[in-house]
């Protein structure tokens, strides 16, 4: 334990305990690091008031066991937002790759990717639904435009949201079937 | 609000850390020290919430629309500018209702299938 005696050990517990919210990711770190701080703080002085230092070396291993376990969480759900982005992106890019070939005229294909990509990812992840929908469609008519001044291409995010949302409200209801 | 697009049962079952935060705040707002102090009193000390466990569930509370932040102070004695306070919203309420009587068919079970005496006697948990 870092505390050195009763009177210090508060503040040095809290200078720790700071330095250990580095587990959690940044934003929520930037949203909730100052108040957790402040509440293990006054935690502490709690525990010392009513246990001393063995009230104190409770907490810590408490706190301990709280910290790993959900800064895991918390990290995790970073992750997968960190993860199914790029792979977002990069399935929307090829889709419109394909779609603005010169020997490729099948648009309900090309609308099935989107609409399917675009429900899976809704599914996955349920918030901001319509950031799946930006990110994989958005390339279609950026492409369309860009190489064949194809305007009417933008009804292709317009598939990317119906399919977002259609896949959110599916997990919705399967969630609530359970 | 994300929670107001859903019924309250769309969020069952709800975490114990949850619950408990909605029913911290059911009859008071409460910062987040607050919130654990009357979890672990009203528990008798069985519950006692982290502050990764309550902060974490306060985001998601937050994200679903059950509680809201407060610009009042209504804690002088512990008041501190940095402290932020919460407070259950209606939709917060309803979900806290429909958990508790979800809670209570359950119970309502246990009691017909002889897991629980009835209030007056003694748990069975505690012996013949």
């Amino acid at each position: 334990m870092p505390d050195t005696g009763p009177s210090q050990a508060p503040s040095v517990s809290e200078r720790v305990y700071k330095a250990l919210l580095v587990a959690y990711p940044k934003e929520f770190r930037r949203a909730y690091g100052l108040h957790m701080a402040q509440v293990f703080k006054d935690l502490c002085r709690e525990e010392q008031r009513r246990g001393g230092a063995f009230g104190l070396a409770r907490l810590w291993v408490r706190t301990l066991l709280d910290l790993a376990a959900t800064s895991f969480v918390e990290r995790s759900k970073a992750m997968r937002w960190k993860f199914l982005m790029p792979l977002a992106l990069v399935l929307g890019l090829l889709i419109a790759l394909v779609d603005s070939s010169p020997n490729w005229d099948d648009t309900g294909i090309t609308a099935a990717a989107v609409f399917g990509s675009c429900g899976i990812l809704g599914a996955l992840y349920t918030r901001r639904a319509w950031q799946w929908a930006l990110a994989v469609g958005f390339w279609i008519p950026a492409l369309g435009i860009a190489l064949h001044q194809n305007y009417e291409s933008w009804a292709a995010l317009a598939v990317a949201l119906v399919g977002a949302y259609v896949g959110k409200l599916t997990r919705f209801a399967l969630a609530a079937r359970a | 609000m994300v929670g107001e697009a859903r019924g309250p049962r769309d969020l069952l079952p709800l975490t114990p850390a949850v619950l408990n935060i909605l029913l911290a705040l059911a009859d008071r707002e409460r910062h987040g020290y607050g919130i654990m102090r009357e979890v672990e009193g009203r528990s008798g000390g069985e519950v006692r919430l982290g502050p990764g466990t309550l902060y974490g569930s306060i985001k998601r509370m937050l994200a679903d629309g059950l509680i809201e932040e407060s610009d009042e102070r209504p804690d002088p004695e512990m008041d501190d500018q940095r402290r932020r306070y919460y407070r259950i919203t209606d939709f917060g309420r309803r979900v806290a209702g429909a958990e508790a009587e979800r809670l209570a068919s359950l119970v309502e079970t246990a009691r017909e299938k002889k897991l629980l005496r009835s209030p007056r006697q003694r748990p069975l948990s505690e012996g013949a």
